[in-house]
């Protein structure tokens, strides 16, 4: 029983479908050939179709104006999946004069893949090489009827013609009404699932094919049709069928989307001929990129054709031997059998839980045979596989658990091959610097699975050149390796990791990026150096020109991505910019950057660059020059200034350091001493700060224990505002919080100050207190504690260490407030003798 | 209760008829028309099976089970090789009825079946004695009383075990061997008495593997079966029907008449599918109930709160009643899910009341009931 009967009979075909099936062959001696992108049967019965007419011309549904790749696609060398990529950019905001690129700017990609069984492959390659004349007969690719759609897909027209399969309302019920998941398992029952002797019966075979698209065709608008451009489109098919049929002898066989077949059916003998495109020598901004399976597999949401590129590219292989073989269904069942060998190995080479033994193997392939049969299929097809190995593989409910295994199982029927172009295809040279650094970095072209790469920073040059090769493609954000472990040199953090490990895997995302910013340049190098430089004028423009803090992170960019030869630019500008910096945070966040890049200056390659170490000397006096501002902000600038203040501490330690370690000039800690004593002493310093200031001086050896004791005294003496004296105390407790066990005295001080304040300012600045304590460990804190039970002459483990777990800080504070209105409310009535404890 | 012995009483009355007896008539159309090749054992062809559940309008065939027919494929195909056939999914998502059918229709018998329970013994699965009979003439075959799976192995047949995962681990272990095998052996009769299974037997087993009070499988039983999740029904249209035929079938015997507007039973389903999900129709997430909120249980929703319409109130349904026998469905066995219903009421279906009639009704019936 031929198995296309059912798309045919099982719904009578209306008249009109019936009428022009009957027209498709022969007339005028044209052939109409209606397609699915990337079906093997279609390509196979194309093959045959072609072999037996021997066309004069084959003209194939592509953009008119992509012509000159078609010598391309004939190569030798060329090898699928590859694709035709365009690329135009849209003007959204307009640009200046000198050309640069701006935010406005869109760059749109599209993409028109092959692979060994696209029809349209077989149309250009066989084609060729029955001597036919080939021509592509669509809207050129920079006619304004593509631009119209929404720009962020990527538009390949291929993906309408799915979305309208997908769609329809007739294939809808067929699928149901003979029982399948979707128009893919209805497509798959009725097309793909021929043997190769009914395939090769091409007349019926594209007589159904051109049945099936008609009936989705009619649940169409023409309003519809023409605004998302297919009727534009096929009048513009028709016009060129017209030109070549008045200008060719001999049979032209016409290879397009099913769905358009009936319409240029239908016009092309009215229509108006069209001659190509003019601008055929233009640049039109078009290649022939390498292209991936896991890109084409329309599972994966990039809708491009038929899902499982790698189950269907081993069912062609099938095909393609055409040997014969007493089992008409051997195709389908010995690549079943093959996928299922290969998926248990898969489980069981990735060590999962549910690995697949040999007797889920047989009895999976028993269960797809079996699932054919009762489906009426040629042979187990892809759903019988997926459904039997779902059946046998699967040991449990399928639930969140098996979601792993799905896409396993998907990833593993998509593939990861990826194609390959000649040399000649001319791919811009920013693509083939890229791919030659790639090499270079021992990063594989010809597949797309990621790789774990082990970088040994310090000692091996070579990866350190690899390591600046990924950051500069990351940086790029080409999407070629992502970076999972190692130091963080930009955000200054695991500094001490010897070791950068990278995820890296050349895709056709990656090439499709690159060509995307080949406007910028001719070499990564020089991309990268595009990209920084509009990161410096950038910053000139959002007013941070002159933040030595921002200079220094693209300094440290630059060493990382391996930009060394813009470094004596960066240096001078950091160099300006420090002079002219007005933020003392910034300047200090400068210094310790340039710390990180002299620690680190073996795997940045800096040795050779004496202008850091001139910085970094320079950096000290900068940040001193800003010291004396740092005093006078308000309290909620305090936090930040008392952070500063440490931070700057801490790079005059490490700049001391440097001095006796690498020979540089001793920095000149005096005026800093200075500036930190009029910090502790005058009172309208802000507090905090010149707590920290007195505890610093205190630390370095600059006060003795007396003068903190003063200087304590004031701050904690009778009539000093709490307020304040809780912010000199968080001041203190921030630069140095091991001081209040160290000194007896401050915490005598600050407990004979706390008893003077009555219960409401205790109550109000308690947060702020407790703060100033959190910055003990917690050991310390109990420490702490224990003293300060000593001084009220407890005992240790008395009342003043038990506290109740089930009375929460709330209620003890709306009781204390509670026995402070009954205290008050005594004294009103006189009864004060009452609040005298008993003797 | 197997169909070689006689009944124990009248089926004319049942409350329920085996799918057998129910649709004896479209089995018997299907085997008339079957042309294509029956495996040995089977009643019926595959694809013949295949249209008993999924229906077959050509001859007038229902369609039985709803949502996933590649399942229903799936599963044809496992009961005709060695494997077993496990259903597992949630409670109410119509296992029992799916392997019923199947039963029915490859055996023309759902009636073998063993109900797992923590009480159930060997005996259940292997074989047991007429003591009477064994003290009187020692073992001999009168005195055996066979397990359905004795029986099952014997005719040929499907055999049923239902909630395989309530049964102890040692006792599911027992069809290890029966199942790799597939032959039984009774020393009692001698050395080499064995009951060698006849073609056409196997075993459909359904369980629940996450309820309450559910034993582990061990890896060695689970590799004798294939694995077949049954799913809730995601569709709302197509639930809202389904309970909707169901609920006339049920009230058809009825002597008053009781009015069942869809919209009521719409918005039931609506309230069930998203305590179910624990997502509204709109995407917000909510709390998902413990207790199991299948479409069985909705059915039985719409029954009795037809009947409290019927008998007590006016014979119209509305969502007064609904809201009133939710109670039972929900309290079952957390008491979260109280307040997880509640919150369900005050937010969003007070939200849509104010837009719908019939939701403003449940809500003001719901806040008496559930404050």
């Amino acid at each position: 029983m031929a198995v296309g009967d059912d798309a045919t009979t099982a719904v009578a075909l209306p008249e009109t479908v019936a009428e022009a099936r009957a027209h498709l062959f022969g007339e005028h001696e044209l052939y109409f050939v209606p397609i699915r992108h990337h079906s093997p049967a279609c390509a196979f019965a194309l093959r045959h179709l072609l072999r037996e007419v021997r066309p004069a011309a084959v003209l194939v549904e592509g953009p008119d104006d992509l012509e000159h790749l078609l010598p391309l696609l004939r190569d030798e060398r060329t090898r699928t999946p590859v694709a035709l990529l365009c690329q135009t950019t849209r003007k959204a905001g307009g640009s200046d004069a000198s050309g640069e690129e701006k935010p406005g700017q869109e760059v749109r990609s599209s993409f028109f893949p092959f692979c060994d069984y696209s029809p349209e492959w077989i149309a250009v390659r066989e084609g060729a090489a029955l001597g036919a004349q080939v021509a592509l007969i669509d809207l050129p690719w920079r006619s304004k009827a593509w631009l119209r759609g929404d720009g962020d897909d990527e538009a390949a027209r291929s993906q309408m013609e799915e979305r309208h399969l997908a769609h329809s309302r007739y294939l809808g019920a067929m699928a149901a009404r003979l029982g399948c998941v979707d128009h893919n398992e209805l497509w798959d029952r009725l097309f793909e699932l021929r043997d190769a002797d009914l395939l090769k019966d091409w007349r019926s075979f594209f007589g159904d094919v051109f049945a099936w698209c008609a009936m989705a065709r009619l649940d169409y608008e023409p309003e519809v049709l023409e605004a998302e451009a297919s009727l534009p489109r096929e009048r513009h098919m028709a016009g060129h069928l017209r030109r070549w049929r008045q200008s060719v002898q001999g049979p032209i066989v016409v290879v397009t989307g099913g769905f358009h077949t009936s319409e240029i059916l239908a016009r092309w003998a009215q229509a108006e001929p069209v001659t190509p495109g003019g601008n055929g020598n233009e640049e039109t901004g078009a290649w022939l990129i390498r292209y991936s399976f896991e890109r084409l597999d329309a599972l994966n949401g990039y809708a491009a054709g038929m899902p499982s590129p790698d189950y269907y590219q081993r069912v062609w292989e099938q095909f393609e031997r055409e040997v014969p073989h007493p089992d008409p269904n051997s195709p389908f069942a010995s690549v079943a059998i093959d996928c299922l060998t290969r998926f248990a190995q898969a489980t069981r080479a990735g060590d999962q839980v549910d690995a697949a033994s040999t007797a889920s193997v047989q009895a999976a392939a028993v269960q797809a045979q079996r699932l054919a049969v009762l489906r009426g299929h040629a042979g187990p097809g892809r759903q019988d596989l997926l459904d039997a190995i779902r059946s046998c593989f699967i040991k449990g409910a399928a639930d969140e658990g098996t979601r792993g295994f799905n896409a396993e199982l998907r990833r593993f029927l998509g593939g990861t091959r990826i194609g390959d172009v000649p040399p000649s295809a001319g791919s811009p040279p920013l693509l083939e610097d890229a791919r030659r650094l790639a090499r270079a970095a021992g990063v594989r072209l010809d597949d797309s699975t990621p790789r774990q790469v082990r970088l040994d920073l310090y000692r091996k040059p070579r990866h350190r050149e690899r390591s600046r090769y990924f950051h500069a493609m990351a940086y790029l954000d080409a999407g070629l390796a992502k970076c999972t472990s190692g130091p963080d040199f930009l955000g200054n953090s695991r500094l001490n990791l010897l070791l950068e490990e990278w995820q890296a895997a050349w895709s056709p995302l990656v090439e499709a990026r690159l060509i995307e910013l080949a406007a910028d340049g001719a070499s990564v190098e020089a991309v990268c150096l595009a990209k920084l430089r509009r990161e410096e004028a950038a910053l000139a423009q959002e007013g941070r020109g002159r933040s030595a803090g921002a200079a220094v992170m693209l300094l440290l960019r630059a060493c990382l991505i391996g930009l060394h030869a813009r470094l004596p630019q960066l240096f001078a500008m950091l160099a300006a910019h420090l002079d002219e910096d007005a933020s003392l945070a910034s300047v200090v966040n400068c210094g310790h950057r340039l710390m990180t890049l002299w620690r680190s200056r073996e795997p940045l390659g800096v040795q050779q660059h004496p202008q850091l170490l001139a910085l970094l000397e320079r950096c000290w006096p900068a940040a001193l020059f800003l010291l004396p501002d740092l005093g006078h902000g308000d309290e909620s600038a305090e936090e930040g200034a008392v952070r500063q203040l440490l931070s700057l501490r801490e790079l005059a330690r490490l700049l001391a350091g440097l001095a006796s370690e690498d020979g540089v000039a001793a920095i000149e800690q005096t005026p800093f001493w200075a500036q930190l004593d009029r910090f502790a002493s005058d009172i309208a310093i802000s507090p905090a700060v010149s707590g920290a200031a007195a505890a610093l001086l205190y630390l370095d050896g600059q006060w003795d224990e007396r003068s903190f004791e003063l200087a304590l005294r004031q701050r904690f003496a009778p009539g000093a505002t709490p307020r304040d004296a809780v912010r000199y105390l968080g001041g203190v407790t921030a630069a140095a919080p091991e001081l209040l066990l160290r000194l007896p005295e401050l915490l005598r001080s600050l407990d004979d100050f706390l008893t003077t304040w009555d219960e409401a300012s205790f109550i109000a600045h308690l947060p702020d207190l407790r703060q100033s304590l959190t910055r003990l460990r917690p050991q310390e804190s109990a420490q702490l504690a224990e003293r300060v039970a000593e001084l009220h002459g407890l005992g240790q483990g008395d009342a003043l260490l038990t506290f109740h777990h089930d009375v929460s800080e709330a209620d003890l504070r709306e009781g204390s407030a509670l026995q402070e209105q009954l205290r008050q409310a005594l004294l009103r009535s006189g009864l004060a003798a009452w609040l005298q404890e008993p003797a | 209760m197997s169909s070689t012995s006689s009944p124990l009483s009248p089926a004319g009355q049942a409350v329920r008829l085996a799918p057998e007896q129910r649709y004896a008539d479209e089995l018997a159309r299907l085997a008339a028309a079957d042309q294509a090749g029956r495996p040995t054992g089977w009643r019926l062809s595959p694809s013949a099976v295949r249209r008993f559940i999924l229906g077959d309008p050509a001859l007038a065939v229902s369609r039985k089970f709803y949502g996933d027919d590649p399942l229903v494929d799936r599963a044809i195909v496992t009961l005709m090789g060695h494997q077993g056939l496990m259903l597992v999914g949630e409670p109410g998502t119509a296992k029992s009825l799916l392997s019923e059918l199947l039963a029915a229709a490859i055996s023309g018998d759902s009636g073998l079946t063993v109900q797992g329970t923590a009480g159930t013994t060997e005996d259940h699965i292997k074989y047991s004695w007429n003591y009477a009979l064994l003290l009187a003439e020692g073992p001999s075959q009168r005195a055996l009383v066979p397990s359905p799976i004795y029986q099952a192995m014997r005719a040929g047949k499907l055999v049923r075990f239902e909630e395989i995962t309530r049964c102890p681990p040692e006792i599911q272990d027992v069809l290890i061997s029966l199942m790799s095998d597939k032959q039984l052996m009774v020393p009692e009769l001698g050395d080499d008495a064995r009951l060698f299974a006849q073609r056409g037997f196997n075993v459909i087993a359904t369980a629940n593997l996450r309820d309450r009070g559910v034993h582990e499988m061990s890896s060695a039983l689970k590799r004798r079966f294939n694995f077949e999740t049954v799913r809730p029904i995601r569709d709302h249209d197509f639930e809202v029907e389904l309970v909707m035929a169901q609920l006339q079938r049920e009230l058809a015997d009825g002597e008053a008449k009781v009015e069942v507007p869809r919209d009521v039973v719409a918005l039931l389903v609506t309230a069930f599918q998203e305590l179910r999900a624990g997502q509204t129709q709109d995407g917000a997430a909510i709390k998902r109930l413990d207790a199991v909120m299948s479409t069985a249980e909705a059915v039985n929703v719409a029954y009795a709160a037809a009947l409290q319409a019927r008998h007590f109130n006016g014979g119209e349904l509305t969502p007064r009643e609904i809201a009133g026998q939710l109670h039972g469905v929900v309290l079952k066995d957390s008491s979260d899910d109280a307040k997880r219903v509640r919150h369900y009421f005050d937010t969003v279906v007070r939200e849509r009341g104010k837009r719908d009639a019939q939701w403003k009704q449940f809500h003001e019936a719901a806040r008496t009931l559930w404050q």
